[in-house]
């Protein structure tokens, strides 16, 4: 006969493994099933972002049902408008970019022919690298790996746009009483632990995403705006570029305005030109600097700018450009959840 | 096999009511409306306990409060927990509560605040958990209502403190009593030796 001990102690464990297995599961089927990961991320990030309106419009007494749709088919038709009415001029600046790229590649490879013999010549010792031959090699297998994975690209892309908005809709409505059943599994003893780290985890991942995406979208507009007035070319898809390396702590805004000075130079604009576009991306940053990082407290999380390089390098070299845009946020949420866990074991512990 | 899936839906549906009526009759919430409960109901935790099992040990970090829907739980303080200090183990049972009753509502106010007493359950119960994340979302989603339960919360605790302040001033005057007998005592005693 079993001691009433043993039976907790054992309906502890079988509550806990319970837990483990669906954690395990959940994150299984999210890696195994094609694009179901991106598109969780993003309805996640999404669902993040809506999150204070839905809360506003809670507090101002509107029905549940309707303060999720509300801000839901508002985001949803914002962000369908922007997409039909950006899509074709980014279309345009892509097809354009495109017949132009040949012009662009032997630009920047006559460029560094030249940066290199210049710095054989004033260092005869040093290596020699033979940048601009490596380029042709690159881009010429980077544009045929691009054509080839075009459509395929595409197929995700509408797979990820169809998925999205509807895991939205429902992590608003259902992620709380769902986060709540999985919570429930956890054994007595863990349980108001569980409950603590969950909440807590959960706003600080809502302020660290709404707080990366707002600095971003900032800094996208500002240099839309900017680069359009100043009628330099390729302004949507420039602007576009630096939201997404935006993302990227420290490096980030750099490497986001790297291809605007390529082009100025390689198209020989005047330098006052390009001291107009300069000014533009330091605008950009200024705005992002003075105003949106004191309104957000979430850059407490940033990583080390040695993590950023290591994770940075990593995320390139696992899953291409595609880790490089992803890895360093996933790295920043990894910490973030670390320091949660660790901060609230010690706690509970104490 | 009918029978069984009717006596389900009513024993959840009794169950259900149970916890609706326990809710209502609760400090904390008993002058909230029906549709005000339900909302408290969606957010409150059910959670079941063994005889014997604890619910929180002395020292804990607590994060709210639990309402005993049904079975007893004992309220108790340690001296010493450290099992290096076996010898200094002493637990003092401080009251038994019962169905309806409710204990740890202290949590929901103190930031990581610790549990300054032990609870364990006397016999099988099933204890409704209030914690601070569902009063801050009701605080921040519907503040009508998180205004009610604040100023409940407050009326409780202020009732406890009341409650303690008498009994620490009954405990200063017995006191006061016992040391003016002693020095009484002693005062006759000096007398008789002189």
């Amino acid at each position: 006969m079993k001691t009433v001990e043993q039976l907790i102690k054992r309906e502890r464990a079988l509550r806990l493994a319970a837990v483990l297995a669906i954690l395990i599961l959940g994150f299984a089927v999210l890696l195994a099933v094609e694009n179901m990961m991106v598109s969780f991320v993003l309805s996640f990030a999404s669902a993040y972002f809506l999150a204070p309106f839905v809360k506003y419009l809670k507090r101002m007494k509107a029905n549940s049902d309707i303060a999720i749709l509300v801000p839901f088919l508002t985001l949803l038709i914002l962000a369908t408008a922007s997409i039909v009415i950006t899509l074709p001029i980014l279309m345009d600046q892509i097809r354009e970019l495109q017949s132009n790229l040949p012009k662009y590649l032997e630009g920047v490879s006559f460029l560094l022919e030249k940066w290199e013999k210049k710095m054989h010549t004033n260092l005869p010792f040093s290596v020699k690298l033979n940048l601009s031959d490596r380029l042709g090699t690159w881009s010429e297998s980077t544009l045929s790996s691009v054509i080839q994975y075009t459509p395929k690209l595409a197929q995700h892309l509408v797979t990820i746009l169809l998925l999205c908005p509807l895991f939205t809709f429902f992590i608003l409505k259902d992620g709380r009483p769902i986060a709540r059943k999985v919570l429930s599994i956890f054994p007595n003893n863990l349980y108001e632990m569980a409950l603590t780290l969950s909440d807590r985890i959960n706003s600080q991942m809502g302020e660290f995403i709404r707080a990366r995406l707002i600095e971003a979208l900032i800094v996208g507009i500002v240099v839309w705006i900017g680069l359009s007035v100043l009628a330099f070319p390729y302004a949507i898809f420039l602007a576009l570029f630096a939201v997404i390396m935006n993302l990227i702590p420290y490096v980030g805004p750099f490497i986001g305005a790297i291809p605007a000075f390529l082009i100025a130079v390689i198209n020989q604009e005047p330098s006052f030109n390009v001291l107009l576009m300069s000014l533009v991306y330091f605008i950009a940053q200024v705005i992002d600097i003075l105003f949106v990082i004191p309104l957000v407290v979430a850059r407490t999380v940033n990583l080390h700018p040695i993590t950023v390089i290591v994770v940075f390098i990593i995320g390139a070299h696992v899953m291409g450009v595609l880790g490089m845009i992803v890895s360093v946020p996933v790295a920043s949420a990894i910490k973030l959840i670390s320091l949660t866990v660790y901060d609230q074991l010690i706690k509970f512990r104490a | 096999m009918i029978n069984l899936l009717w006596d389900n839906i009513f024993k959840k549906d009794q169950k259900a009511r149970d916890i609706s009526h326990i809710l209502s009759q609760n400090r904390l919430f008993h002058n909230l409306n029906g549709k005000e409960l339900a909302l408290i109901e969606g957010l409150i935790h059910e959670r079941h306990y063994r005889a014997g099992e604890p619910i929180f040990r002395q020292g804990d970090i607590g994060i709210g409060m639990y309402i005993i829907a049904k079975g007893a739980v004992d309220i108790s303080v340690v001296e010493s927990e450290d099992p290096n200090m076996a010898e200094l183990y002493k637990e003092i049972l401080i009251t038994k509560l019962k169905k309806g009753d409710f204990f740890g509502e202290i949590s929901l106010v103190e930031d990581n605040g610790k549990r300054t007493a032990r609870a364990i359950a006397s016999e099988d119960a099933v204890l409704i958990g209030f914690f601070k994340p569902d009063l801050n979302i009701i605080i921040e989603n519907h503040p009508s209502i998180g205004i009610k339960v604040v100023m409940n919360l407050a009326e409780v605790i202020g009732r406890r403190l009341k409650s303690t302040t008498d009994k620490i001033n009954q405990l200063r005057n017995e006191l006061k009593i016992l040391s003016d007998l002693q020095r009484a005592n002693e005062n006759s005693g000096t007398t008789y030796k002189a």
